[in-house]
């Protein structure tokens, strides 16, 4: 018999973040952030760019994606194929990936050959030439990519909802782009988008693992320091969304088997510190079987057998977003029914301290679990540098997640999660099934 | 906190300890009931990683009962003799917890992570769930429906659906041929009395390990272990029966229409290879030079690098404890020259082989990321669990590198002439395209 007596933690921590962390910056204004981990001779070395599907306009979506494949291609001192080949032959893990507020690049590899990595990135950073012959056969294989997730159902609903969810902000826009800007891609565009936006000062390098200070501050002034830095103006559209002024809905037809909704709601960016209560409250709702909704459409009312909640803010103003799995088409309105009724319960009921107390303790141990994996930990110091200006951002966040109280979450959900403020989206079968 | 009651008497049986050929601190021990307790020591975090292995998976489920085993692990959350599905739910996510269950051919598993301070009461919940679970009627009822959903959903997705199909031709007959969570087929006919069945006849002591990463002293855990564990009953375990393959003399290719899809989808193989098999090392060497990165191996450059036909394209070698299937894969919109190239490239490795230049590369990969794949705690809990699984040994991962560098060229070479069958592939193609537009000469065709 197991007997658990519910104390609020106070976990040991080991040293803070913060002990483990270096940083400095390049004369170019290439900023560099380390983070010391020796436990394993490992070391990830992590280039990202301010630069993604953000910056893109009508005609140009998905171009940053495209530029993230060839500037895998070519430089002027590196053939077709050379990092993988290079990198490859020392095992190393590498990658790419664009997102919306960044494109970044990784390597982990051991630690007597993690300077390679930086010589390959300050090549792929200043050196990359777009050669003509290279252009078409990667614009094929990237349209081949795209073509990926029109047969993927959910990702095609994904795509319509969150062009329904905003009319203006560049949250709409797919990364990887629409079809028809993908067809028109020229390597005239490539070559425009890596010169405004590939340079030192517009990047960010986050080097984690087994290497110390003075051998990082060494080695990327070898590599990076004789790089030209240029700052690049990035547009601001945090405020240019207009508010909904009502519930905006949208509905595909696919060949499918399984229906799903995506219900979402317009949260703050994170220039407002109450953000973060989002985060809060999707777990409440959706984190585990004592979570409400799951409780309310899995268990007792069998509507349903998954619900997923998150806050998806990154960094302008975002939505929160509720995805279920019904069992059937025809319960959709009694699962959207139950929904609002559980949400209007939030909105008038405060939540109980220790139902509060158990997202505390999971954001807590979450916030130490993160720390397993130096590309983790590097990723976390990246994107909070590029979305929130400051590496630590995601400290703050769950420091001002301990802090958040009963009544904050009662009026964030009054302001927030809201019928007029909703975006619902639904896929459905279509006539003919499988 | 603790698990309270009378004080167990520890009884262990130390099969091995930290040897100077394994300069990792990795443990290994055993009760007298068969249970096997691996320790890997690590300090950076105050976090424990904790997996309940038992050794029988999808491949030991009944036939006609595909996604017993699957279901089994996924009921170890929902209820013990002491403990409702809420109770444990509620504890777990009171600690802040990570917690899962699943299944794969060859294992089913329970996984948890918590803090170093909660291991005492983590372990108490794995005893009680792997070894007095309840299965009550309720929550039964729910998880087969929640794992029949997730069947169904599999064919909305083209790539499962080929795969799917792919594995009904191959191992037709055997439990292979069905998908390790099992099929909408043969989840709705699992009752509640099979999976007490499949417990009682597959969570005994002598047919399970528990693999503890983390935050921890082995001696401490052999203890805690052993207090939990001790008094567990051993049991006899069937074996598994291997699958009889179906080799064509001729490629046979099954298309599936889909006009509303803009890419085929296409998975074709042959039979493969067990994990145990002397020329595995071998064989993934091979694999890896022939289709594994997409961006450098021979099928990448030919079909992505060098044509722009797909965005991802591969093949490998099923790893499993009986032998599985050699696989190839690719989407695009021109199948007619995708194939031919991937069919080429894989005639050119059975007759010619590789040669020294891509071996060293592909030793150099190998041997370089291996460790990276047990730098984080969950990296050390994966590779614990396979070299138990597969009994390679606890110097596994110390002796690994070596291992590959001492593969030749000429063991290479022969994994490629014995393992490849060009020509007699087995082939699903889905997606608007027809047999005219396709071009596949000497094929055969599944109505």
């Amino acid at each position: 018999m197991i007997n658990l007596i519910f104390l609020f933690f106070s976990a040991t921590l080991s040293e803070p973040i913060e002990s483990r962390v270096f940083e400095f910056k390049l004369k170019n204004g290439l900023q560099v952030i380390g983070y010391i981990d020796s436990s394993a001779p490992v070391v990830s070395v992590n280039v990202y760019y301010r630069v993604g599907s953000y910056d893109e306009q009508p005609g140009y979506t998905g171009i940053s994606h495209m530029l993230e494949h060839m500037s895998f291609k070519h430089t002027d001192i590196y053939k077709p194929g050379d990092f993988d080949r290079i990198l490859d032959s020392v095992g190393a893990y590498n990658n790419g990936f664009t997102s919306t507020y960044y494109t970044g690049y990784y390597e982990q590899l051991a630690k007597d050959r993690w300077e390679l990595a930086l010589k390959l990135e300050a090549a792929r950073m200043a050196r990359c030439v777009f050669p003509d012959s290279e252009f078409e056969s990667e614009h094929q294989v990237v349209a081949e990519e795209r073509r990926l997730s029109d047969n993927r159902p959910t990702t095609a609903l994904w795509e319509e909802f969150e062009a329904t969810a905003f009319l203006v902000n560049p949250q709409r826009n797919p990364t990887i782009g629409w079809s028809v800007d993908v067809a028109n891609f020229t390597v005239e565009k490539v070559r425009e988008w890596y010169q405004r936006y590939y340079n030192p000062a517009n990047a960010i390098l986050v080097i984690t693992g087994d290497a110390q200070p003075d051998e990082v501050k060494a080695k990327v002034e070898k590599y990076f320091g004789k790089l030209k830095g240029r700052p690049v103006s990035r547009a601001d559209y945090y405020n240019i969304e207009p508010p909904l002024k009502g519930e905006r809905r949208v509905t595909i037809r696919k060949r499918v088997s399984v229906p799903t909704i995506l219900i979402g709601f317009r949260t703050p960016g994170v220039q407002d510190s109450s953000y973060v209560i989002g985060d809060v409250v999707a777990s409440i709702l959706g984190a585990g079987r004592a979570s409400r909704l799951y409780r309310t459409l899995v268990l007792d009312s069998g509507f349903a057998t998954r619900v997923s909640v998150w806050n998806s803010v990154e960094r302008d103003p975002g939505l929160f977003q509720i995805m279920v799995t019904p069992k059937a088409e025809s319960l959709i309105p009694n699962i959207e029914h139950l929904i609002y009724n559980e949400l209007l319960r939030m909105a008038k009921e405060p939540v109980a301290e220790r139902e509060l107390l158990r997202v505390k303790n999971q954001v807590l141990a979450n916030y130490i679990f993160s720390r397993d994996d130096i590309s983790d930990i590097a990723w976390l110091i990246a994107t909070s540098q590029i979305t929130a200006g400051d590496w630590r951002h995601f400290i703050f966040q769950q420091e001002r997640i301990q802090r958040v109280t009963p009544e904050e979450v009662l009026d964030f959900v009054k302001r927030h999660i809201n019928p007029d403020n909703r975006v619902v989206g639904v896929l459905v079968p279509n006539q003919e099934k499988r | 906190m603790r698990q309270e009651g009378r004080l167990w008497m520890i009884v262990i049986l130390t099969l091995g300890i930290l040897s100077p050929a394994s300069p990792l601190p990795i443990f290994r021990d055993s009760l007298p009931n068969g249970l096997i307790i691996l320790t890997y020591e690590d300090h950076r975090l105050p976090m424990v990683d904790i997996a309940f292995t038992c050794r029988s998976g999808a491949a030991a489920d009944p036939r006609e009962k595909a996604g017993t085993a699957n279901l089994c692990a996924e009921m170890l959350f929902r209820g013990t003799r002491c403990l409702s599905a809420d109770s444990i739910a509620s504890i777990l996510d009171f600690l802040g917890a990570w917690y899962s269950s699943g299944t794969n051919y060859d294992h089913s598993y329970l996984y948890l992570r918590v803090l170093t301070k909660d291991l005492s009461t983590g372990l108490d919940l794995v005893a009680e769930m792997v070894r007095e679970p309840l299965f009550p009627e309720g929550e039964f009822t729910l998880a087969r429906d929640q794992v029949l959903s997730s069947a169904r959903r599999a064919y909305d997705y083209p790539n499962s659906v080929v795969s799917m199909e792919f594995d009904r031709l191959l191992f037709a007959g055997h439990r292979y041929a069905l998908p390790s969570a099992g099929d909408t087929s043969t989840i709705p006919l699992i009752t509640r009395e099979d999976l007490i069945q499949f417990h009682q006849a597959n969570f005994v002591p002598n047919n399970c390990f528990i693999v503890i990463v983390g935050d921890v002293d082995h001696n401490l855990i052999k203890e805690e272990v052993s207090r939990r564990f001790a008094d567990w009953q051993p049991g006899p375990v069937k074996p598994l029966s291997a699958p009889v393959f179906y080799l064509p003399e001729k490629t046979k290719v099954k298309l599936i229409t889909r006009p509303d899809m803009n890419q085929a989808y296409i998975h074709f193989g042959h039979p493969g290879i067990s994990n145990l098999d002397q020329d595995i090392l071998a064989t993934r060497l091979m694999s890896y030079i022939l289709g594994g990165p997409p961006l450098s191996s021979r099928m990448g450059l030919a079909v992505r690098e060098y044509a722009g036909l797909a965005y991802d394209v591969r093949c490998w070698f099923d790893r499993r404890l009986l032998s599985g299937a050699f696989r190839a894969t690719v989407q695009t919109t021109k199948p007619e020259e995708a194939i031919p190239k991937m069919f080429a490239e894989i005639r050119k490795m059975f007759e010619s082989g590789a040669n020294q230049k891509e071996l060293l590369k592909a030793h150099n990969y190998f041997t370089g990321s291996f460790p990276l794949s047990y730098s984080s705690n969950r990296g050390k809990l994966d590779r614990l669990t396979e070299l138990e699984i597969y009994h390679f040994g606890t110097d596994w991962l110390a002796t690994f590198p070596d291992r590959i560098r001492k593969i030749t060229l000429e063991e290479v070479n022969a994994a490629a002439r014995n393992r490849l069958k060009p020509g007699r592939y087995l082939m699903v193609i889905m997606g608007n395209v027809s047999r005219d537009q396709l071009n596949l000469p000497d094929v055969e065709w599944i109505e």
